[in-house]
């Protein structure tokens, strides 16, 4: 039974171990698969913002650019004006640039203020869809874990009936050998037995017995003169 | 069997091995033992009595044993016996009813005698029905029938088993029980001979009774009566059997080797002198029977051609014809090599229609008058108008006759495509073609039921080969629309 | 006239030793210009053999030879009778067994003795190919193969 028992706590042990390789397993990839996540999605915000940035500057310069260009074409068009309606233009084209300048500001700071806004959003969706996604993690974890439990519950059960059927068959083998040994040793024990009963003079009355009976039945053969067999019906 | 200490109880009687001689064990005691008896030694091995003399008997042994002298023999009462029963169709046993492939031990089963009498005359009737051999040359001019015994001779490797196999082919489709006794022969030859039974799907209706040549020489002899036996069985049930014994001149070598072990005098050729009744009293058990028939194709080993020879001389006086295959003919390509002029078939004849009777006697006669003509080639004469014709026609029948040792061919086919070459339908196609347009149309006739049925009525209605001939001159679309269908 | 000699044998053994005297004596007959054999007679012989011997050879118009031939011819050809037994017989009950034998066969017989515990008791019988079991063997195996069920039974019930 002992043997038993010791394969029984490798068998359980060996399932307990596995099982616990497997959690810290699972464990590790959500957690790395998560700041995976995380990762990816900041830099998707970050280059959102960084691209209205970008376009909004595009844009500013190619306002700038039409207005340098709109102005010269004026300018070359009427070199006689006179230089105060030089500087005049160049006044208006202070002031426009200015406005410009200011509208190119203001944009700067709507998109600033919107790509805060994003950013500021950002972790709260990001934290929202990080907690839904660990819920979800928490609850298959469970179920696995539940599972494997019942598996290794299971398996372990199964071993030990198929190691106590075995046992059983076992037995019942053995049993019947010995039994079987026994009748023999009854069987050489019982016969000695009966020959240490007879003694020589009833041994000798036997074989002679047996001898008369021989006789009878003709197995040494009818004396005669001619060397015929004559038998009579065996037995 | 019973066991050893069952008979001992039984009979009261016991032996004891004095000697042994290779095969023959001498034994002392037993007083009341008959000849042919049966007996059991200790170990288990089974030995049939040879001869008593006052001193000793002579067993020979079934089973390969290496006994002790001293050892104990008992009587069993009985002479050999064998189970049979239809379990035994599909398998391969060896002599004594034990399996030699991996089935399952036969027991249970009825026994029979091994060495019966044969049959007296009044349980037997004329032989009536052919058997159909699918094998052209043979059907047309040396025909079997059921319950004829029929020797296959010739030398090694001409072909005689193909020939053997074709037939069983042909039979195991009409639902002949065909069983085969190997004697003494290679244990790979067995092994393919049941791969081809398996192979052909045919091991239902089939029975292979095997010796190897490394079994004891006891056990070689009883072989063919083993399969003679079994053969009865399926016989009193009414049904058709085919028995082929491969072959009996090693049956014969084997008989020589236990008789003069035995020290029994040497006659010809170191035979015994019992040589003709050890093969009579096993073929006289085949025949036609009111209730059934067997039919027996022992085979003949001939060296060199040699048709005097002993055993072969013996087995062509008790079958009623032979087949001779001709290793000149072999030689020359011919397949297969029945030599027809050397061949006889003495009640096939008598089993056919008149058509066919017709057809026999016109293509024997043609073949005697081609062989003649092609003697006046050799002398590089000049021939006529007649004999060009009938070295053409020869030509072409040598074709009609070749056939492969895969293709069985109907006997009716066989006669329309011959009465088509006499009409002159084939005059102007070229040997090559010439095959592959029969073909074609024993192909037609294989599949298609509409020619079948048209040829089949054709035959029917044809009482003589002229006439077919004729009709099929008038009418020789009826061929040749099958070769512009199929060639 | 041998059948003082034989009908003293009883055993394989006693055969087998006269035989092996007889050659002793036949081999010794020509030596030593017919003197050994006295010689031999006297001292490689056992006693009653010795004495039978001499009485009959000094019979006149015995040839030695001869005689020793015949003697030994007649020992050949004697029939064995195989007596397998339970026990172990003593001299006496070996000499009952031999004569009662002798007495039903006629008398050309010598013993075979063999010993088998196995048969508990009685004989089993083999002379001139025939075989009879007289013995407790096949009795109690009947008998114990029947009671085999009954033991185990019991066996069960004491567990």
């Amino acid at each position: 039974m002992i043997t038993i028992d010791q394969s029984l706590i490798y068998i359980v042990f060996l399932v307990l171990a596995s099982l616990i390789l497997l959690l810290v397993g699972i464990i590790t990839s959500y957690l790395r698969l998560i700041s995976k996540l995380t990762s990816f999605k900041g830099e998707k915000s970050a280059v959102d913002t960084g691209n209205l940035l970008i376009q909004a500057q595009i844009r500013a310069q190619k306002i700038l650019e039409e207005a340098h260009v709109k102005a010269r074409e004026m300018l070359t068009r009427n070199d006689s004006f006179s230089k105060d309606l030089e500087t005049k233009i160049e006044e208006e084209l202070a002031k426009s640039m200015k406005m410009y300048v200011d509208k190119y500001d203001e944009t700067l700071e709507k998109t600033e203020k919107e790509s805060i806004k994003v950013l500021q959003n950002i972790p709260s969706d990001i934290k929202t869809l990080f907690l839904k996604e660990i819920e979800v993690v928490r609850q298959n974890l469970n179920q696995e874990v539940q599972k494997v439990e019942k598996d290794a519950r299971q398996i372990v059960v199964e071993a030990y009936q198929k190691v106590e059927a075995e046992v059983e068959k076992y037995k019942l083998e053995r049993i019947k050998q010995v039994d079987e040994s026994i009748i023999l040793i009854l069987k050489d024990v019982a016969r000695k037995v009966l020959s240490k009963e007879i003694n020589k003079e009833e041994h000798e009355k036997l074989v002679l017995k047996a001898l008369e009976e021989a006789k009878r039945q003709g197995v040494f053969g009818v004396k005669s003169t001619e060397d015929t067999y004559v038998r009579s019906d065996t037995k | 069997m019973n066991d050893f200490n069952h008979y001992l109880d039984t009979y009261g009687e016991i032996g004891f091995v004095d000697s042994s001689f290779y095969s023959i064990v001498y034994v002392s005691g037993l007083p009341q033992v008959h000849p042919s008896e049966i007996v059991v030694f200790e170990t288990g091995d089974i030995g049939q009595v040879l001869t008593l003399t006052p001193g000793f008997s002579e067993i020979l042994l079934l089973t390969n044993a290496q006994l002790r002298v001293g050892s104990k023999v008992v009587r069993t009462g009985k002479s050999f016996e064998v189970p049979v029963g239809t379990e035994l169709l599909g398998r391969v046993i060896n002599p004594l009813g034990y399996p030699r492939d991996k089935g399952k031990v036969l027991t249970s089963l009825k026994t029979r005698l091994v060495d019966t009498d044969p049959p007296k005359i009044l349980e037997r009737t004329q032989v009536q029905k052919p058997l159909e051999t699918g094998v052209t040359l043979v059907d047309l001019v040396v025909p079997l029938g059921r319950g004829q015994r029929e020797l296959i001779i010739g030398d090694r490797k001409t072909g005689k088993t193909e020939f053997l196999l074709q037939t069983i082919l042909t039979q195991a489709s009409y639902g002949t029980i065909c069983i085969y006794a190997v004697i003494g022969q290679k244990q790979i030859d067995i092994q393919k001979l049941t791969e081809f039974f398996q192979d052909r799907k045919i091991a239902k209706t089939t029975i292979i009774v095997a010796s190897s040549s490394s079994d004891p020489s006891g056990l070689i002899y009883l072989t063919p009566y083993t399969a003679m036996a079994i053969a009865e069985f399926f016989r009193d049930q009414g049904k058709e059997v085919l028995l082929i014994l491969d072959d009996l001149t090693s049956h014969a070598r084997c008989y020589r080797e236990i008789s003069l072990l035995a020290k029994r005098f040497p006659g010809r050729s170191a035979y015994p002198g019992d040589i003709f009744y050890l093969h009579a009293r096993l073929l006289e058990r085949a025949g036609n029977f009111k209730n059934g028939s067997i039919t027996a194709l022992p085979l003949a080993e001939s060296i060199l051609g040699d048709l005097s020879g002993f055993v072969q001389t013996n087995l062509m006086a008790m079958t009623d014809g032979h087949i001779f295959f001709d290793i000149e003919l072999f030689n020359q390509g011919k397949r297969p090599a029945v030599n027809p002029f050397l061949s006889v078939s003495r009640v096939g004849h008598q089993t056919q229609s008149p058509l066919l009777r017709d057809v026999s006697r016109e293509v024997s006669i043609f073949l005697v008058s081609y062989e003649r003509m092609k003697q006046f080639l050799h002398f590089g004469a000049e021939v006529g108008e007649n004999a060009r014709k009938i070295l053409a026609l020869g030509e072409k029948l040598d074709v009609f006759f070749n056939q492969s040792s895969e293709m069985i061919i109907p006997v009716t086919i066989n006669v329309v495509i011959l009465a088509a070459l006499w009409a002159g339908i084939w005059n102007e196609t070229r040997k090559e073609d010439l095959k592959r347009e029969m073909e074609s149309i024993i192909l037609t006739y294989q599949t298609n039921t509409n020619y079948k049925k048209q040829f089949d009525d054709l035959i029917f209605s044809s009482k003589l080969f002229a006439d077919l001939v004729n009709y099929l001159r008038r009418n020789s679309e009826v061929v040749t629309s099958v070769l512009r269908r199929g060639g | 006239m041998y059948d003082q000699i034989l009908n003293k044998l009883r055993t394989l053994e006693d055969k087998e030793k006269l035989l092996l005297e007889i050659e002793i004596l036949l081999s010794g007959l020509y030596e030593e210009k017919g003197l050994g054999f006295n010689s031999l007679l006297q001292n490689r012989i056992r006693g009653w053999v010795s004495s039978y011997l001499t009485e009959e050879l000094s019979k006149p118009d015995v040839d030695k030879e001869a005689f020793l031939r015949g003697l030994e011819k007649e020992l050949k050809n004697l029939k064995d009778v195989y007596l397998t037994l339970a026990y172990e017989p003593t001299q006496d009950q070996i000499d009952t067994i031999a004569s009662f034998i002798r007495q039903s066969t006629g008398g050309k017989i010598i013993l075979n003795l063999s010993y088998d515990p196995q048969l508990i008791g009685g004989v089993e019988i083999i002379y001139e190919g025939v075989f009879r079991d007289f013995s407790f063997k096949r009795i109690f195996e009947k008998e114990f193969e029947e009671d085999r069920e009954e033991i185990l039974k019991k066996l069960a019930q004491h567990e």
